[in-house]
């Protein structure tokens, strides 16, 4: 086989070899998370399974949202109930839309946890329960 | 699919694209792998339906030499969601191209600045369709 496909291998094998995720202690899960990218946008997980949401909004409102939360451990994923994602615009996602968003808890490297939305993205734990 | 690397790189065009079902690029995402993982997890950890918001599932280098479109390589790692509705399934797939994703997790990303041109600033696309 060319060297070059054989080098090529081995880069797409490197880049793929990603951290396995391990599952996170549920027990660490609550706690109040901030958005990494947008500062007004919050979570706050408490212990007895329920979570809130909160977005400030530049015109002065509030929006907030209470459900429920779960987390499965096969999967290590926390699933947070009929979830709504806010922003600042007006593309506000609309009551008919909202769903389970399945988020995975991660620790980063300085040992904070984080709750990813994307590649780039998560919610960072910044308080304890 | 040019044009979207074209507006990427150049940071001319919208900011934002949306994609119905007909739409060529639309059909090349159906096949994706990262829609086959949204499907598979979708039945695996929703028994009873119910709605599943943009849950992320992640594109690897090692996906690259399989992909079936090249609309399905630029997209990349994705958000999804799956809504069944009236015996129907709405698929949403929600994409962020930006240098992080682009560089496989090794460059930052930047805003597209408002009023200005931004070179490989940051730019969205929605994928929607019903089965």
């Amino acid at each position: 086989m060319d060297s070059k496909y054989l080098i090529l291998i081995f880069v797409l094998l490197a880049c793929s070899f990603k951290q396995k995720e391990k599952p996170i202690d549920p027990e660490l899960l609550p706690g109040a998370y901030c958005h990494s990218h947008d500062k007004r946008d919050s979570i706050f997980v408490y212990p007895d399974k329920t979570y809130k949401h909160t977005y400030h909004r530049s015109d002065g409102t509030v929006m907030s949202q209470t459900n429920t939360w779960y987390y499965k451990s096969d999967i290590n994923d926390i699933f947070f109930e009929s979830f709504l994602f806010y922003n600042d615009g007006e593309n506000v996602e609309t009551e008919d839309y909202r769903g389970s968003w399945p988020a995975k808890p991660f620790v980063g490297e300085k040992g904070e946890i984080k709750l990813r939305y994307s590649e780039s993205v998560y919610y960072v734990k910044v308080q304890e329960k | 699919m040019k044009h979207l690397l074209a507006e990427f790189l150049s940071g001319e065009g919208p900011e934002r694209s949306l994609f119905y079902g007909s739409h060529p690029l639309t059909k090349g995402m159906k096949s994706s792998a990262v829609v086959k993982r949204a499907r598979e997890f979708y039945a695996a950890n929703y028994p009873n339906g119910g709605d599943m918001v943009r849950a992320h599932f992640d594109f690897y280098a090692t996906d690259v030499p399989f992909v079936g479109s090249d609309i399905e390589q630029f997209v990349g790692s994705a958000r999804v969601s799956i809504y069944p509705r009236d015996g129907l399934t709405v698929f949403v797939i929600d994409n962020t191209t930006g240098r992080y994703s682009g560089s496989f997790d090794t460059a930052k990303d930047i805003p597209r600045i408002p009023g200005q041109i931004t070179p490989m600033g940051n730019i969205y696309q929605r994928f929607i369709w019903i089965e």
